[in-house]
């Protein structure tokens, strides 16, 4: 509408005002519009980054941290646990040696006693009470435990559980976690100090900070200062790349304000804490004060001295520029201009300052990378996290995960495997050796003990869990397995011929196996192919059993879906990792019952309430009595055949079962086997999967005898499942004794199976019709 | 154009809306209550030993008619205190309907003693009653093999094993 226009001098004023309206009209227009369009586009982009915020850095802040428990010691009388181990576990866990304990977490030690006043501990099945109690010892084992209160005995107590890792539990990550309340004063007084005065006080952005900065940029006429403040810096390092541009800086401001408005200074802090860049260890990045303090100097944050947190501290602003190993002038020049700030800002007493600055910058060697022992198996509770537990069970904060692992018992293989393979360096052609090791209780399938690497605490290739590698001579039990669940065809008395075979397949090809030495050895009986690891006598065995139907068994005891159908299955040609192995053997430890692996017992949150858990779980995969019969021809092996070296290395855990394993060229060394209470694999072999020049005996069976030696391992029962007995035979004629002879081995036989019997103790044949194959082995045996 | 007021005046409000939408926005969740350090006090304490009955024994019914099969004992570790403290925990537990709490107890006597066959007998029966029948029917399989092993009457393993059966069976059929 066009403005009207008025005569008359009383309208002078409105008429000046209505000849200038349309434009102004127009400018305000446009003018409110803007105003109003980059109102709302700036109101809504603050929205965008806000929420940006708040999504990942909840995916930060409750994911720190979770604690990460070992098992619980548990005491009773019997138990294999000696007053060392006892006192080990009680300096773990923080109990104070006295004289006299009198308050709780104190204990005193005797010739052959312990007295200690148990902390107690919420466990979510059953609390363990607060109570002071005696153990008394006896050959290595708990000899008595008494209620000194009330001098009651006590049937069974468990100690608390040891904490061994703070994790995220959402994401593998490589930190060593902190929380607020365990930062030390000092530390945290000189962070703010050096790096953001008023952190506690602004808003996440500091404007005097900034306006100083800026002014010095100026006067300097380049970036000098950043004017950063810690959160602004906790914002670039979370969600911004690293160019130095202004809307990278100004979407900085509008992210650092969003966090502190929604979150503690305490959060930001810690989370800060926990995530600044500190340094470079090859492809490893060093992110947080605690992973950098184990890191550069080996000790926990705590433990630092006021120097080595002040090097640290200065190490923000540049951590390659900075790095004591790479530039000590540097490192020590930084950390003494710290020192002075600290003593500036009152954090550290002037004379304590100039102390410092006359020490020496001491920094440790890069040896296990400042990583616990029990890396590799923080790798499998995190596989385990997240494959059993949902999402909003690990989004709890403050998650405790009580975990199976024996720390004493990881500790031990930790260092039995580079102990073994050093040694085994010094034969001629053995050189960069890895290997891996997994420990597990049969019963329950609680891993124990896992190391992936023999470096370990390196984080890196976790090979128990990752290294997929021909198995060799250790699928021979589940083979033989398949032929003594027939017991009427099958007994370990059985006898096949070792013997050349060519076997050829769909495609042509010829397959031509031989054995270790490259003889045949005549008619041999199952048990004694066995404990030979005879392969010819195992492909005849397998041939006879027909292919398919021994690799249809092997799927069903869950070897793999992919078990490939080819006769060299017969002698291992399946790809498993020594975790899977370990898996598979629980059912011949069990007596047929599978029972998959475990690395975590439970879950609670932090009012120790439990969240899902999963317990013991089996399933019945193999008829118990030919179980036995393989588990009997392992004790064998281990008795007599290819695994009889464990006599001398652990002749007190005897009867052990064993099987070793060599694939093809000696690429891959195996053990795999078990006591009443342990069971264990070991695999020695090379990365780039060049021959090693070991065999399962020589190799693998090291280190695994080397990790059981510590682990209290008991010997095999002798027990029997129905329909199983033992007999007394002659193993070299292959038939049974009469009952009440005292002659000859004694093996497990299925009441099934109908061995030739021997007429008397002195070992005449009764029954004609075998007599050509007996003559063959006595020919044998001349 | 020039915009009328109302317009300028609905713009101004779409605007405060957006802006007041965008400042009231909703503070982060509260942060997580600190328990650490406080120990809560056990409501029920592990209760002493009971000696526990050794279970019936019969004759397998299998053995020939001339052998005489002597009645055989739990295992020499059911005898263990610890065991049996265990057990007895277990079944309080279980009278009270505390049945994820007695599998536990129960998966720690088992670790103790794997031989006895009792325990399993009981665990199959704590998981039949928090639903879990697969489980279940897989434990009490493993009971029967121990009991068939030590030659003990198999009988309320059986019934137990046919329960579990018939409940997995009607729940399949549902």
């Amino acid at each position: 509408m066009a403005g009207r226009r008025k005569s008359g001098g009383t309208r002078g004023r409105s008429s000046r005002r209505t000849k200038r309206s349309p434009w102004r009209r127009t400018a305000r227009f446009v003018f409110l519009h803007l105003a109003l369009w980059s109102a709302l586009a700036f109101a809504a982009y603050w929205l965008w980054l806000d929420y940006r915020v708040s999504n990942a850095f909840e995916h930060r802040r409750w994911a720190l941290p979770a604690r990460v428990y070992a098992r619980p010691l548990e005491l009773y009388p019997g138990a294999a646990v000696d007053r060392a181990r006892l006192e080990a576990e009680l300096e773990r866990l923080g109990y104070a040696r006295v004289e006299t304990p009198r308050a709780v977490g104190e204990y005193s030690v005797a010739r052959r006693a312990v007295e200690f006043h148990a902390r107690g501990y919420p466990f979510w099945d059953a609390p363990e009470p607060r109570r002071a109690v005696r153990v008394t010892f006896a050959a290595a084992a708990v000899a008595g435990l008494v209620d000194v209160a009330t001098g009651a005995p006590v049937a069974l107590m468990r100690l608390e559980p040891a904490e061994i890792a703070r994790i995220n539990p959402r994401r593998y990550e490589d930190r060593v976690l902190l929380s607020f309340d365990e930062l030390p004063r000092a530390f945290v007084a000189g962070l703010v100090a050096v790096e953001d005065r008023r952190f506690f006080e602004h808003v996440g952005v500091d404007l005097a900070g900034l306006a100083r900065a800026l002014w010095v940029n100026v006067r300097e006429r380049r970036i000098a200062q950043g004017g950063s403040t810690l959160t602004q810096q906790l914002v670039k390092n979370l969600y911004l790349t690293r160019d130095r541009t202004l809307v990278r800086k100004f979407n900085e401001v509008l992210m650092a304000l969003s966090l502190e408005r929604r979150y503690s200074k305490r959060d930001i802090l810690e989370t800060y804490v926990n995530e600044v860049f500190l340094g470079q260890d090859g492809n490893r990045a060093i992110h947080g004060f605690g992973l950098a303090a184990r890191f550069y100097f080996g000790r926990p944050l705590g433990e630092l001295t006021t120097g080595e947190i002040a090097l640290l501290i200065g190490m923000v602003k540049g951590p390659s520029l900075y790095d004591p190993r790479r530039a000590p002038e540097a490192a020590r020049r930084r950390r003494d201009v710290v020192l002075g700030l600290l003593a500036d800002a009152g954090v550290v007493a002037p004379a304590e300052a100039a102390r410092m600055r006359e020490a020496a910058l001491v920094v440790r060697t890069p040896g296990d990378g400042g990583r616990t022992v029990a890396d590799a198996f923080i790798g499998l509770v995190h596989r385990q996290l997240g494959r059993d537990y949902s999402r909003e069970d690990l989004n709890t904060a403050g998650l405790k995960v009580y975990t199976t692992v024996d720390p004493e018992l990881q500790a031990a293989a930790g260092r039995a495997l580079p102990q073994t393979l050093a040694r085994l360096e010094q034969r001629p052609g053995a050189a960069d050796l890895q290997g891996a090791v997994v420990v597990a209780e049969p019963v329950s399938g609680e891993v124990l003990a896992l190391v992936g690497d023999r470096v370990p605490g390196r984080r890196g290739f976790n090979r128990a869990l990752d290294a997929r590698r021909p198995v060799g001579s250790v699928i021979k039990p589940f083979v033989y397995a398949r032929a003594l669940a027939d017991p009427a065809a099958w007994s370990l008395m059985s006898v096949v011929p070792d013997a050349a075979v060519e076997v050829t397949d769909a495609r042509g090809q010829v397959w031509r196996p031989t054995n270790f030495d490259g003889r045949e050895h005549g008619d041999v009986t199952l048990l004694h192919a066995f404990e030979r690891s005879l392969n010819l006598a195992t492909v005849q065995l397998g041939l006879r059993l027909g292919v398919d139907e021994v690799v249809d068994h092997l799927r069903k005891l869950g070897l793999g879906r992919d078990v490939p159908r080819v006769p060299a299955v017969l002698l291992g040609a399946v790809e498993l990792t020594p975790y899977e192995v370990a898996e598979a053997f629980t059912i011949l430890a069990n007596d047929g019952f599978r029972v998959p692996l475990r690395a975590i017992a439970a879950v609670t949150g932090p009012d120790n309430r439990k969240l899902t858990r999963y317990g013991l779980k089996q399933r019945a995969v193999m008829d118990p009595a030919a179980a036995a019969l393989v588990r009997f021809a392992m004790t064998r092996a281990v008795a007599a055949g290819t695994g009889r070296a464990l006599q001398s290395l652990l002749p007190d855990a005897l009867p052990l079962a064993g099987k070793t394993g060599t694939s093809n060229d000696h690429r891959d060394s195996w053990f795999a086997g078990f006591g009443a209470n342990r069971l264990a694999v070991a695999w020695v072999g090379r990365d780039d999967n060049a021959p090693t020049g070991l065999t399962g005996a020589s190799g693998a069976l090291r280190v695994w005898a080397a990790t059981m030696a510590q682990a209290r391992t008991r010997p095999v029962e002798p027990t029997l499942p129905a329909g199983v007995e033992w007999r007394r035979v002659d193993p070299a004629l292959a038939g049974a004794y009469p009952r009440d002879c005292d002659a000859g081995l004694e093996i497990p036989v299925h009441i099934e199976s109908a061995l030739p019997q021997l007429a008397d103790c002195d070992g005449r044949v009764e029954t004609p019709a075998k007599r050509g194959v007996v003559d063959r082995l006595r020919d044998w045996f001349r | 154009m020039t915009p009328s007021v109302s317009h300028v005046r609905g713009f101004a409000l779409g605007a405060c809306v957006v802006l007041v939408i965008g400042g009231c926005a909703a503070p982060g969740p509260s942060a997580p209550v600190e328990t650490r350090g406080r120990v809560v006090e056990p409501a029920v304490a592990l209760a002493p030993p009971a000696p526990v009955a050794a279970p019936p024994e019969a004759a397998a019914a299998a053995a020939a008619p001339e052998e005489v099969v002597p009645p055989v004992e739990p295992p020499a570790t059911a005898r263990e205190p610890a065991v049996q403290s265990l057990f007895a925990a277990a079944m309080q537990f279980g009278t009270r309907g505390e049945w994820e709490r007695a599998q536990a107890a129960l998966e720690r006597a088992v670790r103790l003693a794997p031989d006895y066959a009792d325990l399993w007998r009981e665990l199959a029966f704590a998981q039949y009653r928090q639903g879990a029948l697969e489980e279940a029917g897989h434990t009490a399989r493993r009971a029967l093999a121990l009991v068939r092993a030590a030659r003990g009457d198999p009988g309320p393993v059986v019934r137990l094993a046919e329960r579990i059966e018939s409940a997995r069976r009607a729940q399949a059929g549902d």
